[in-house]
């Protein structure tokens, strides 16, 4: 065991590496952006959901009306204020929050969830966002 | 040597094990009769009105229409010609008579027919074979009869494409963006990524979930060759258009039971 | 045990070394696969499975026929296989580890696997495919390592093991049979829609799994001090000599129903395989001279396999049972999956080539599987010498 040290020692070494590679790199490479994002107030009606829901649940919420809209048809659903709401990020939630890097990407980015290489959040791979689009078609 | 008792032992309990698969099995295709069998007052069908279609001039805006409109990738742009065929997606296209129906082409046909080309599109079958074989319940048949599809759940795994007898389906090989122009994109339609697949679903994002019907993007643009409408309603066009003329199905013997028709 | 591992001569290391770079290449390429899709393969709108779903289900056979070696020992106690039943018991962990990987490169979206079990499909063969082979794997490692163990300590496994054994047997043989079933129900797809898949699949998996033992065998033999023994070996060939008859058989039931009953969707595909289609002014035989290659082989394999003397002859053995495993990894692993998509189900015909990278990427998972036959054989021979002193 003693002759085999310097064959640990690499061994661990290199462990230690791969494990702490995303502090080393951020700090070598990555943002210096350590402040939590704030987001401002968005105009316009109540949201779907309290604020203080919203923050904990949106991911389980976007994922049931995927699934409500997608699988069973139920397009529609009662806002905070009884109204009907239309189950779309798009249409709904693009309404009020209508820039979703500032709204959504900065967060999501801080966190981790969202980036150049490796994205959760992979809803912009295929749902087209509007906003973008009517601002760049704007005259 | 182990006792014959202990074999037994282990063969009953093998035995037990496949005879509870195989009553899981059962329960599942037993579910699936029901769907077949429930009376609804909906099941949406197509008529293509073959004349009218060959005497159409312009079939290739008829899949534009439908193309544009649900963000479908057109490589026909690509470098490599191999690869324009391969990795193509097409919800709506035209095959020769002898393609779409084999087995109707003969030497002796008429002129019109033989040189014809006819529409072909997901037939929404009653017994579809992709969502018998989908083992994620990606794609669904929905009480309506339309043959679903959710991207969200598809793990492109391709066996509906393999099951599909007619060729319906398209699978993303590639990034769809790279067939996308961005400015003629359709914002309230989603794409797709690379690694899922797609087809035609009878323009479903159009219902306004009533029950009412809608006109699908070909249909609209076909100047009416194509029909669409409720089977179940006695008044629909696609009903009184079957019932006067006689139509064909493709690949009938199946067991598939498509719900797109062709009157001759 | 697993100190075992590192403690090798030159040529274990080589072997080790050169099936690392083979998995690290395979790595590689497989990551431009995940960035870029699946356009990197050869496969297209009509052709939509290829080589990665061609290897999975040569290798579910060879997973399925280590069974052959254990069912002599466990059901009619010929001891003559005791030494031998761990080394086909590793090979097929090795091979049924194989599987799962293959259809994980071959997915379009693999980060979405789960949803397999999340949302189980009972009507789906797939999905029955996925459990009995991820609970093959299981059965195998329990009972390896339960049999390994009591092995190493000179001591009677333990009782429970036996009617665990029993089990593997029944279900190697519907590993293999759910596969078959992948393929067979298809009412589309008139090439595989035959009740004698399954049988063709079992036939042709009793003799590449078994053939493949043999080759490793005398691997054992001519680099290490492990000999199975002249019997085991030459009943092992028996067992591959039935089966390729029986195989070989089957394929020329096969071309006796699809060409004698002449209909077009049926001899179109055979013809596709041996002699090529038109399509758009140009034949295409891409596939034609490898199956005539493989049904050559399997004739001569057969015929060698027949003759008693040849087939004591372990250096006639050796290259035989080489030959075997190539024909049929041609049949099943190239004839058939292409085959059944060739012309396609609008009667179009669509080559299937692979590509490199997709053929880098096969290696690669070849390598993961040989590694671990590699370091499993490694173990069991390592302790057998420390027994046997």
């Amino acid at each position: 065991m003693q002759k085999d040290a310097w064959k640990v020692a690499i061994g661990v070494a290199v462990f230690l590496g791969f494990f702490t590679f995303p502090i080393w790199y951020n700090v070598a490479f990555g943002h210096q952006d350590w402040e939590q994002p704030v987001i401002a107030d968005a105009a316009g009606n109540e949201c779907v959901m309290s604020r203080a829901q919203i923050r904990l649940d949106h991911m389980t919420l976007l994922d049931q009306w995927r699934n409500e809209v997608v699988r069973d048809e139920l397009r529609f659903r009662p806002g905070v204020e009884g109204d009907l709401r239309t189950k779309s990020i798009t249409r709904t939630c693009m309404g009020c929050h209508t820039d979703r890097n500032e709204f959504c990407g900065r967060c999501h980015q801080f966190v981790g969830v969202e980036g150049q290489v490796f994205s959760e959040v992979f809803c912009w791979d295929c749902h087209v966002d509007t906003v973008e689009v009517a601002r760049r078609d704007e005259p | 040597m182990t006792s014959r008792r202990e074999f037994l032992k282990a063969a009953s309990l093998t035995l037990g094990g496949v005879g509870v698969g195989l009553a899981g099995l059962r329960l599942a295709r037993a579910e699936e009769h029901e769907i077949e069998v429930a009376a609804s007052t909906l099941r949406w069908a197509m008529v293509v009105d073959l004349p009218r279609w060959i005497d159409l001039q312009d079939h290739e805006q008829v899949f534009q229409v439908c193309h544009r409109a649900h963000n479908v990738p057109d490589f026909s742009g690509l470098a490599d010609p191999e690869e324009r065929i391969r990795h193509a997606i097409k919800w709506i296209w035209d095959e020769p008579f002898a393609n779409a129906f084999p087995g109707q082409h003969h030497e002796v046909m008429t002129e019109r027919y033989r040189e014809a080309a006819a529409p072909v599109l997901c037939n929404h079958c009653e017994s579809p074979s992709c969502v018998r074989v989908c083992p994620t319940q990606a794609t669904w048949k929905r009480d309506d009869g339309i043959v679903m599809m959710d991207m969200h759940r598809c793990i492109g795994c391709r066996y509906c494409i393999i099951a599909c007898p007619y060729g319906s389906r398209s699978f993303n090989f590639r990034d769809p963006v790279q067939g996308l122009d961005p400015g003629s994109i359709t914002p309230s339609y989603p794409r797709r990524m690379r690694g899922v697949v797609e087809k035609c679903t009878f323009c479903s994002e159009l219902s306004d979930g009533s029950g009412g019907a809608w006109e699908p993007e070909c249909v609209r643009a076909s100047q009416g060759a194509l029909s669409f409408g409720n089977l179940r309603d006695p008044r629909s066009e696609v009903r009184r258009l079957l019932s006067e003329r006689f139509s064909i199905r493709r690949k009938p013997d199946l067991g598939t039971n498509p719900y797109v028709f062709y009157l001759i | 045990m697993f100190e075992h591992v590192f403690r090798g001569g030159y040529r274990y290391w080589l072997l080790v070394g050169s099936l690392l770079a083979l998995i690290t290449a395979g790595v590689i390429a497989y990551l431009v696969q995940y960035n870029q899709g699946l356009m990197i393969t050869g496969m297209s709108r009509s052709v939509a499975w290829g080589l990665y779903i061609a290897q999975f289900t040569f290798l579910v056979g060879v997973a399925a026929s280590a069974v052959m070696v254990v069912l002599p020992h466990y059901l009619h106690d010929y001891h003559e296989f005791g030494k031998i039943t761990i080394l086909g018991e590793f090979l097929a962990i090795g091979a049924v580890t194989m599987c799962p990987l293959f259809i994980l490169v071959d997915l379009g979206q693999p980060r979405r696997i789960m949803n397999v079990f999340l949302h189980p499909t009972p009507n789906s063969l797939m999905f029955w495919d996925t459990v009995v082979v991820f609970g093959y794997l299981i059965i195998n490692i329990v009972i390896s390592r339960v049999m390994y163990e009591s092995e190493r300590k000179s001591v009677a496994p333990p009782k429970w093991i036996k009617p665990l054994i029993y089990l593997s047997i029944p279900w190697a043989v519907s590993i293999h049979t759910v596969t078959a079933f992948l393929y067979c129900g298809l009412a589309g797809r008139p090439f595989w829609l035959t009740a004698i898949l399954a049988p063709r699949f079992l036939a042709s998996a009793f003799s590449a799994g078994p053939a493949m033992l043999i080759i490793l065998c005398l691997i054992m033999r001519a680099y290490t001090r492990f000999d199975a023994g002249e019997k085991a070996i030459g009943k092992l060939a028996e067992i591959v000599t039935y089966a390729m008859v029986i195989n070989v058989f089957f394929v020329l039931l096969e071309l006796f129903t699809g060409l004698y009953s002449d209909m077009p969707h049926h001899m179109h595909h055979f013809e596709y395989m041996y002699f090529g289609l038109h399509e758009g002014g140009e034949v295409h035989a891409n596939l034609a001279p490898w199956m005539w290659t493989s049904a050559v082989l399997s004739v001569v394999a057969v015929v060698v396999l027949l003759i008693p003397k040849a087939r004591r002859d372990l250096r006639i053995l050796g290259p035989t049972a080489g030959v075997v495993v190539l024909a049929l990894w041609i049949e099943k692993g190239l004839g058939l999956v292409v085959t059944g998509q060739t012309p396609d189900e609008l009667g179009h015909v669509v080559v299937y080539s692979p590509q490199p990278l997709e053929i880098l990427i096969t290696l690669g998972v070849y390598g993961i599987g040989f590694l671990i036959i590699t370091v499993l054989y490694k173990i069991a021979l390592s302790i057998r010498e420390v027994e046997t002193g």
